[in-house]
């Protein structure tokens, strides 16, 4: 009865993963798709490519294995962040995460980024997350006021 | 589903263009001013092949991510990494902004903004003051401990006494080594009469209430409160509230009486469900709308109600009923009980002063203005708004709540402070 257990998730790059349902259903999005159409046993996943989606599969049943375990999640989560340091890759496993509607991943991804963001200058979040300085010459200088506020007289970690 | 992988291949094709020109060029096109805003973009944004894509993380994200670091940095100094991340662009600024609750709510002070926002409605914000008399200087400075007499607290303002021939002035400001009227830190000023028996608290921006406050003085006569824009110069001068000491009919060594009128604070900020109308915006010249919490027609809303009524001197108000909703905020200090075995006047301030001294004082509201002086109820009227004392030499903690800003608690200290020739 493996087949009735498993499903076959597509990505937008046209590879396939199998997957057992119930790993595959910690994704709220997943599960909307399996419940609405039954006889289907492959899911195309149009906005996550193979690479991306590989992470979820991995994450997803390390999450299945642990159970109700937190300890053994917190270690897994652990082990499944180490070495996640590529820009790119984060941005695409977050969107992936919020796309799935996988909650435990996106709580994991976003803390981390939260957590990259600690202590560093607004020059190294720009520089390092690739955004625009977008502050007319005005809101600029309000802004460089604020910050000198917020440094002034604070040691520095 | 459909619609998330839409848009992001939509923006995804844009590249370059952060979410925010992207919103501008649509609305641009809407407008019918899509030729001004497409050579705006391509001006202010030189073509960069290297996509762009944590500028497009969909707002749902971010705000998640903000909300964690805001989360995780309750206390200075790690609570300037929320400031940090509001420098970054347009879209973090606004998320951050919007994610930080005011003090009133948080008891959290995190912008320079929340320095002129009411205090915390459920408990003191404990701060102290470092005197340096060699240079006339003050710091108000956040306590990030229990401890009374620490060196390190996160610095929120400075003051500078100045001693002109006919008064004395004390210039307050965001900077903790620039004290000058001169500067852009400059956020109000604290001026005495001859005899130093009373003080007008000016602040740079008018507040929301404004139809009550007394017209500005010589100095200011361009920035009649009838014409205030959103934009308004840092030289403005709003004489946001009055402070009176009484002749000292206790002894020398007796505490002094003070009165204080709050022009800008209804008293009926203190009843249940009572608010403080309007949070002024600092230095709202270098504003865009985008980046004002409160929009300033609702302001001009709010001070309609208080526009019926015109506020006179100290001794004047009248204390008919009708009154009561736009009355400003009074507050006395407590007065406090003779000692029979010290031989003294004594207060409790719970453990947060420690030297006596002439300036100690707690302030609590004034259910009656005037001279006529009613028990206050059971209410918050009760509550110790700004205590103010002595721990050490040079030392002074000051805690304050809501309604008080830290800026008003701040210029109200610097007034027990200044030498009174007629009230010693």
């Amino acid at each position: 009865m493996a087949e009735e257990n498993t499903i076959t998730l597509k990505s937008s790059d046209g590879k396939e993963f199998l997957i057992s349902k119930k790993a595959a259903t910690l994704s709220e999005t997943i599960k909307a798709m399996v419940e609405e159409d039954n006889s289907s046993s492959v899911f195309p996943l149009t906005v996550v490519d193979s690479k991306t989606l590989a992470d979820v599969i991995t994450f997803l049943n390390k999450h299945v294995d642990c159970g109700d375990d937190d300890d053994k999640k917190k270690s897994c989560d652990e082990e499944f962040m180490a070495g996640k340091d590529d820009m790119k890759d984060l941005f695409d496993l977050v969107v992936a995460a919020n796309y799935l509607d996988v909650k435990d991943l996106l709580d994991l991804i976003c803390g981390k980024i939260a957590d990259m963001m600690q202590g560093k200058s607004p020059e190294w979040v720009r520089k390092t997350f690739n955004i625009q300085n977008d502050f007319s010459p005005e809101e600029e200088a309000k802004v460089r006021e604020e910050y000198a506020w917020a440094h002034e007289g604070v040691e520095e970690d | 589903m459909s619609f998330r992988s839409i848009a992001r291949d939509i923006r995804d094709s844009f590249g370059s263009l952060s979410r925010r020109s992207f919103d501008v060029r649509l609305s641009g096109h809407n407008r019918g001013k899509s030729h001004s805003s497409f050579h705006d973009i391509s001006d202010d944004q030189p073509l960069i092949i290297q996509s762009s894509h944590w500028a497009n993380l969909p707002p749902e994200l971010l705000f998640d991510v903000i909300k964690r670091l805001e989360e995780s940095e309750s206390t200075w100094p790690s609570r300037k990494h929320v400031v940090s991340c509001s420098a970054v662009c347009r879209s973090w600024r606004s998320m951050c902004k919007e994610i930080v609750k005011s003090p009133e709510l948080s008891g959290k002070l995190t912008f320079p903004v929340s320095l002129k926002q009411p205090g915390h409605r459920d408990g003191p914000i404990q701060c102290f003051i470092k005197r340096d008399k060699s240079n006339l200087t003050y710091h108000l400075f956040l306590c990030l401990s229990p401890a009374l007499l620490v060196e390190n607290g996160k610095f929120l303002l400075s003051a500078k006494r100045t001693r002109r021939t006919t008064c004395t002035e004390y210039v307050i400001s965001m900077d903790a080594d620039n004290i000058s009227r001169s500067s852009s830190t400059y956020i109000g000023k604290l001026r005495s009469n001859f005899l130093g028996t009373k003080f007008i608290i000016y602040d740079t921006q008018p507040p929301p209430t404004c139809s009550h406050i007394p017209p500005p003085g010589r100095t200011s006569r361009r920035f009649n409160s009838k014409k205030v824009s959103p934009k308004v110069p840092t030289t403005g001068n709003y004489n946001i509230s009055q402070i009176t000491y009484e002749l000292n009919v206790l002894g020398t060594r007796g505490p002094r009486r003070m009165h204080c009128m709050m022009h800008s604070i209804p008293a009926s900020s203190l009843e249940p469900g009572g608010v403080v109308p309007g949070q002024p915006e600092l230095l709202p010249r270098a504003l865009e709308d985008s980046f004002r919490s409160i929009s300033f027609s609702k302001s001009l809303e709010h001070s309609t109600e208080f526009s019926s009524s015109r506020f006179s001197e100290v001794a004047g108000l009248s204390n008919e009923g009708d009154e009561s909703k736009s009355r400003p905020l009074v507050l006395k200090n407590k007065s406090p009980r003779w000692h029979e075995q010290l031989q003294c006047w004594c207060l409790n301030f719970r453990g947060r002063v420690t030297v006596a001294s002439v300036k100690n004082f707690q302030l609590i509201a004034s259910t009656q203005p005037g001279p006529t002086t009613s028990q206050p109820g059971p209410s918050d009227h009760d509550k110790i708004i700004l205590q103010f004392g002595k721990v050490g030499k040079d030392m002074f903690t000051m805690d304050y709540r809501y309604p008080l800003s830290a800026f008003q608690a701040f210029a109200i200290c610097l007034s027990s402070f200044d030498t009174k020739l007629a009230c010693e």
